[in-house]
């Protein structure tokens, strides 16, 4: 297939955005300051399941420089609830910006101070005396489904809130005829991004303009004006949101949040702007959290490894006010990951719990799929005896079979996945290590090599969730520059730099004189927001639409003029010309004041000016299932090998990551510099999630790693030698070949990592089925392992 | 991340640091470099009314050698300790113990009194002032008293030094010529607080007999320890893998970790095990090194 992929695309263009983060000229929500501000500080929930007795705030309203303070039922009578719930099948439940008449995880906000200043808001939230009854914590849910537990929300009348269930024909026969079943509990454990900038948000209500503008560390504008203007009343045209530069999302600023909802009516109440930055604090008890998936999940195969079939039972924590269930859904689809197996069940349980709002984080659900079934890939290989490369290579769906489609209806849109894991393995040096670590065991040390094949549905499109569309406007202006109007704001992902490098090689517009405007609602088009990988899928393509509609009308009015074709016109160097007769030609500059101020010389029927709107919309996605429950939600199937080798230390129970070599296809890349950012900031994320980062509750529901001191991130330090590597499998169903490439690296760490850890201490006949793998846990599984007697 | 209010006092000398300590008494905290007592402060955790910053008193920020000791102000900061060429000659345990402390940032800003006084469980200075009987200079409004390092440390966060009492100095006696120390910190991540850590000082006579050894560590419970038990084992004897055994099984008998995120009881027992034999180890190539060439 043949793309349209000129210069600039392709090339590795320096980023616009990078002088600005460098220098510290970007500019925050929290370095905003309107004249009036005041600042507002949440009481928050001291205990994880409580009914709320009462909220003394007497003595809170008498503090020094405090201006209001208002209990959740006090919001609760000005204000509509929120929508929750993205589908059907999820249970609906009425929320409020803040808990009304019971608190449902530890950290809830349940009043709020206003003051003039944060530390004063701070002094007063000290003095708020809340009265509460204690319910018991819902922690486990496992046992949150038991009969009898503990109800989070009595309304819904069950704390399993989302039920998802799909089987082929035959699925058990299929397990009873099998030569060899695996099965396994595997659990994907509870994390969250951290990006550097916790939320923030200022909201200015402007009495004389009867105007509300809305500052939001968001990944999701558009959307959070619609909800801003429903949950206050207010016309949706008078509200402007702004996401000003924001310090990463990785999927936690995609949704709507109860603060990020009070605060436009706290500022329309008082008549003054109203900000709030959340602590890092807040941020780990209050952003969403992600994963937390219990898989209860078995394999069929032929003694030879053939694949035959998975069933699969997922027990999902979904913290207290689910919203989405999609990170159920992408995990159920895709249980079957990169493999050829038709046979296939899942009953998938969405589990209410009194812990925090689980949600979107990079990866959401294909990670959990990936992880484990990568996981019971290598249990399978070493209870067969089996290579876990051959093994992967005996299964892999063929390159030939692409466009694929999965058991659940996914159509994969492209891959090499047998290339793919072949090159790994050379760039690695598979058969090398596999002699060194024979060596080195001699010496009384326990390397490992791990192997992983991950894939990441991207670009997801759900009906009034994402949309499944995005868009462009493209103007070039008078004076010869160009602005682009981007629907969808960016986070850290150069959308500034690719949707220039798009628009330049399609309207010979230097590169230079682009601009990109984002994130703002009033001049942008609607638009969705930033995740599922989605910005090279469909936003590129709609920015490389909108250039296309530009090129065709700069090309019809130079066309009119040379009395040339325009399919025999090239734009170049600033001149459009005949492609035979190049000394035929027209400035682009005289085709620019020729669409604004001489109109009587353009085609017959063309509008004047230069601006166009281009839209794209995500290919292939079925919006319902069909009769059998098949669908295919996403666009494009990114994927990348994983060779991981680790030194383990069996005393102290210390990891080494001695190298992590990868081969990673997103299909076209529009920059592959940004490709390769992307890739190692999200690798070394999920090796965070690997090896160090958990949320961790107690029995009481209290989060007990709400501070960098107690969930780790990798640092600097701790970054292995990289061997990053990509082959390019264009995506046919999208103009530049392109699939996302924001999320696949984080994928692939924690199933490579475990493998890795898996074989090191496979003297041992260890299995690793929980993470992170801690050096506590490691040890752990040593001991276990040596109380049971060795196998193989 | 918003401290309660508080009044900032900035004292010339040590005299008047002493004074405005015992004029606000109770209600007052010395500041130093802030890295520990700043974050509490934000979690209002800590609540002064009074912050009486010492960092920048000259009186209190030195390293210097004097009959046969280093002495190090309470003020010099961790960097200026990692960074220091008399420290890294003569004492260079304590040049990596400060060197494994925290990030940058904060090896800028905090200061080896400051750490000592914090006393955390898992802080860098203690395994090493224990194993080699550093003692602390203090002065309180009865004059000056020296405390012996295996005194100093009471509790999680809590010494003896007393509440109107500034630490001034820490003395740290230089080991024999022939004698090698060795600093051994595990941690979960670079920059973080020690899971566990050794420190052990020791020389070995040409007979391959550990003629002189001094152990302290960390993260075997609520306070850092000098590990008595095990340098009597060890003094005086051939240090063979048998006995190394004993020493890391010894260790572990009085040990009772904190439980927490960086890992239960159980498993810090086991990695101060490992820990202890290994930095006791390395400490033995070391001085046989040193006595051989
Ligand atoms: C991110 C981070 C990571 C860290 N990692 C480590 C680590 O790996 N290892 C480690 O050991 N430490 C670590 N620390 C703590 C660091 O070493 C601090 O610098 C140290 O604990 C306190 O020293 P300070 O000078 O900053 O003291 P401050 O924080 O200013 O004071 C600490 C306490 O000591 C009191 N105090 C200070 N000086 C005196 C004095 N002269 N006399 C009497 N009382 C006094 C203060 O009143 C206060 O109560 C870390 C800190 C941070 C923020």
């Amino acid at each position: 297939m043949d793309f349209p992929i000129n210069p600039p695309i392709g090339e590795r263009v320096r980023r616009k955005e990078t002088e600005r983060f460098v220098s510290g000229t970007g500019r925050y929500v929290d370095d905003l300051l309107p004249a009036g501000t005041l600042h507002v500080s949440f009481v928050r929930s001291s205990c994880a399941h409580a009914r709320i007795k009462s909220i003394d705030v007497t003595a809170a309203r008498a503090m020094p420089g405090v201006r209001a303070v208002y209990t959740g039922a006090d919001i609760a009578a000005h204000v509509k609830p929120l929508r929750v719930g993205g589908s059907s099948v999820l249970r609906p439940v009425k929320l409020y910006p803040l808990a009304v008449d019971k608190v449902r995880y530890f950290g809830e906000p349940l009043a709020v101070v206003v003051a003039d200043n944060r530390y004063l808001a701070e002094d007063a939230i000290d003095m708020v005396a809340v009265d509460y009854e204690m319910l018991p914590a819902v922690v486990d849910p496992e046992k949150a489904m038991e009969p009898g537990a503990a109800l989070v929300h009595e309304e819904a009348g069950s704390n399993i809130v989302y039920k998802f269930h799909f089987a082929t024909d035959g699925i058990d026969k299929v397990f009873q005829d099998a030569e060899v079943v695996i099965k396994e509990r595997i659990r994907s454990h509870r994390i969250t991004a951290c990006p550097i900038e916790p939320r923030a948000y200022l909201a200015h209500y402007n009495k004389d303009e009867d105007t509300l503008t809305m500052w939001s560390a968001t990944a999701n504008p558009h959307s959070l004006r619609g909800r801003i203007a429903e949950i206050i009343d207010f016309p949706e045209g008078k509200i402007r949101v702004i996401a000003p530069d924001v310090g990463g999302s990785f999927g936690v600023k995609i949704q709507t949040y109860q603060e990020e909802l009070l605060l436009p009516y706290l500022s329309r109440e008082l008549g003054r702007p109203i900000k709030w930055c959340e602590t890092r604090i807040e941020h780990m008890r209050n952003g969403r959290h992600g994963r937390d998936q219990i898989h209860y999940v078995e394999m069929a195969l032929k003694k030879d490894g053939t694949m035959l079939g998975i069933r699969d039972k997922i027990i999902a924590d979904m913290g207290s006010t689910y919203t989405v269930d999609h990170s159920i859904q992408a995990a159920a689809l895709y249980m079957t990951g990169v493999y050829q197996i038709q046979n296939y069940s899942v009953d998938a349980l969405g589990i209410a719990t009194t812990k925090t709002t689980h949600g979107s984080l990079r990866g959401i659900g294909k990670a959990d799929a990936s992880y484990i079934l990568e996981r019971l890939v290598d249990i399978a290989a070493r209870q067969l005896k089996i290579d876990p490369i051959e093994l992967r290579l005996k299964n892999f769906i063929p390159a030939e079979a692409f466009p694929y489609r999965n058991v659940t209806g996914a159509l994969y849109d492209s891959g090499q996945y047998h290339l793919a894991m072949r090159r790994t393995a050379e760039m690695a040096g598979y058969d090398r290590l596999r002699q060194e670590q024979i060596e080195l065991r001699k010496q009384g040390i326990y390397r490992g090599i791990g192997v992983a094949f991950v894939m990441e549905p991207t670009s997801s499109s759900r009906i009034h969730a994402t949309g499944g569309y995005a868009s462009c406007r493209l103007r070039i202006d008078p004076s010869g520059a160009a602005t682009v109007f981007s629907s969808m704001g960016e986070q850290g992902q150069g959308h500034e730099t690719t949707i220039a490098q798009i628009v330049a090689s399609q309207t010979g517009i230097p590169f230079d004189k682009i601009t990109v405007i984002h994130g703002d609602t009033l001049p942008t088009p609607y638009g969705f927001g930033t995740g599922s990988s989605r910005s090279s899928v469909v936003l590129m393509p709609s920015a490389w639409v909108a250039g296309k509609l530009m090129r065709d009308k700069m090309l019809g009015i130079a066309a009119r003029q040379l009395k040339v074709l325009p399919e025999n016109l090239q734009i170049d160097g600033g001149k459009v010309f005949a492609k035979d007769h190049p000394e035929q030609s027209i400035a682009v500059m005289e085709i620019i004041r020729t669409a604004y101020g001489a109109i009587h010389l353009l085609p017959e029927n063309m509008e004047p000016g230069l601006e166009v709107t281009g839209y794209f919309i995500n290919p292939n996605i079925d919006y319902t299932p069909d009769d059998k429950g098949r669908m295919n939600t996403f666009s494009s199937y990114p994927y990348a090998a994983v060779i991981a080798v680790v030194d383990v230390d069996i005393e102290t129970g210390m990891i080494k990551i001695v190298r992590y070599s990868t081969v990673h296809d997103c299909g076209n890349m529009i920059n592959p510099q940004i490709v390769d950012t992307q890739q190692q900031g999200s690798i070394m994320q999920g090796i965070g999630a690997a090896l160090y980062e958990e949320l961790r509750y107690d029995e009481d529901g209290q989060l007990i790693s709400s501070s960098f001191m107690d969930y780790r991130l990798p640092c600097a330090e701790e970054v292995p030698e990289l061997q990053l590597e990509h082959i390019i499998t264009p995506n046919p169903f999208t103009p530049l070949g392109a699939k996302g490439a924001g999320e696949t690296g984080m994928l692939g760490p924690p199933p490579a990592l475990c493998s890795a850890v898996e074989d090191a201490l496979s003297p041992f006949g260890v299995k690793v089925r929980e993470t992170p793998l801690t050096p506590d846990r490691v040890l752990n599984l040593i001991e276990k392992a040596q109380a049971t007697p060795a196998h193989g | 991340m918003y401290p309660a209010s508080f009044e900032y006092l900035k004292p010339q000398s040590i005299e008047e640091a002493m004074a405005l300590l015992t004029e606000h008494g109770e209600d007052a905290k010395l500041l130093a470099g802030g890295q520990s007592l700043v974050p509490m402060m934000k979690l209002r955790m800590a609540r002064p009314k009074y912050l009486i910053d010492i960092h920048r008193l000259a009186d209190l920020n030195y390293i210097r050698e004097e009959a046969g000791q280093i002495r190090c102000g309470a003020m010099t900061r961790h960097i200026e300790i990692e960074e220091s060429v008399l420290i890294r000659a003569q004492l260079p345990m304590l040049a990596v113990a400060a060197s494994e402390i925290g990030d940058v940032q904060v090896r800028n800003r905090g200061t080896i009194g400051g750490g000592l006084v914090e006393a955390d469980p898992c802080g860098d200075y203690a395994p090493v002032a224990l194993a080699i009987n550093a003692q602390f200079k203090c002065v309180g409004p009865k004059g000056e008293r020296l405390i012996p390092a295996a005194e100093f440390f009471s509790f999680a966060y809590t010494t003896t030094l007393g509440a109107d009492e500034i630490l001034t100095e820490i003395i740290f006696p230089l080991p024999a010529q022939d004698s090698a120390g060795v600093y051994l910190k595990l941690e979960r991540v670079a920059g973080d607080f020690a899971i566990v850590s050794a420190a052990v000082q020791c020389a070995v006579d040409k007979n391959g007999v550990c003629s002189a050894i001094g152990i302290g560590s960390a993260g075997g419970g609520t306070v850092p320890q000098k590990a008595l038990a095990v340098e009597a084992l060890l003094r005086g004897q051939k240090i063979s893998p048998e006995l190394l055994a004993k020493a890391g099984e010894l260790i572990q008998v009085d040990a009772e970790p904190i439980e927490d995120m960086r890992g239960s009881a159980a498993y810090k027992k086991k990695a101060l095990s490992a820990i202890l034999r290994r930095a006791i180890s390395e400490a033995l190539r070391q001085a046989e090194a040193k006595r051989v060439s």
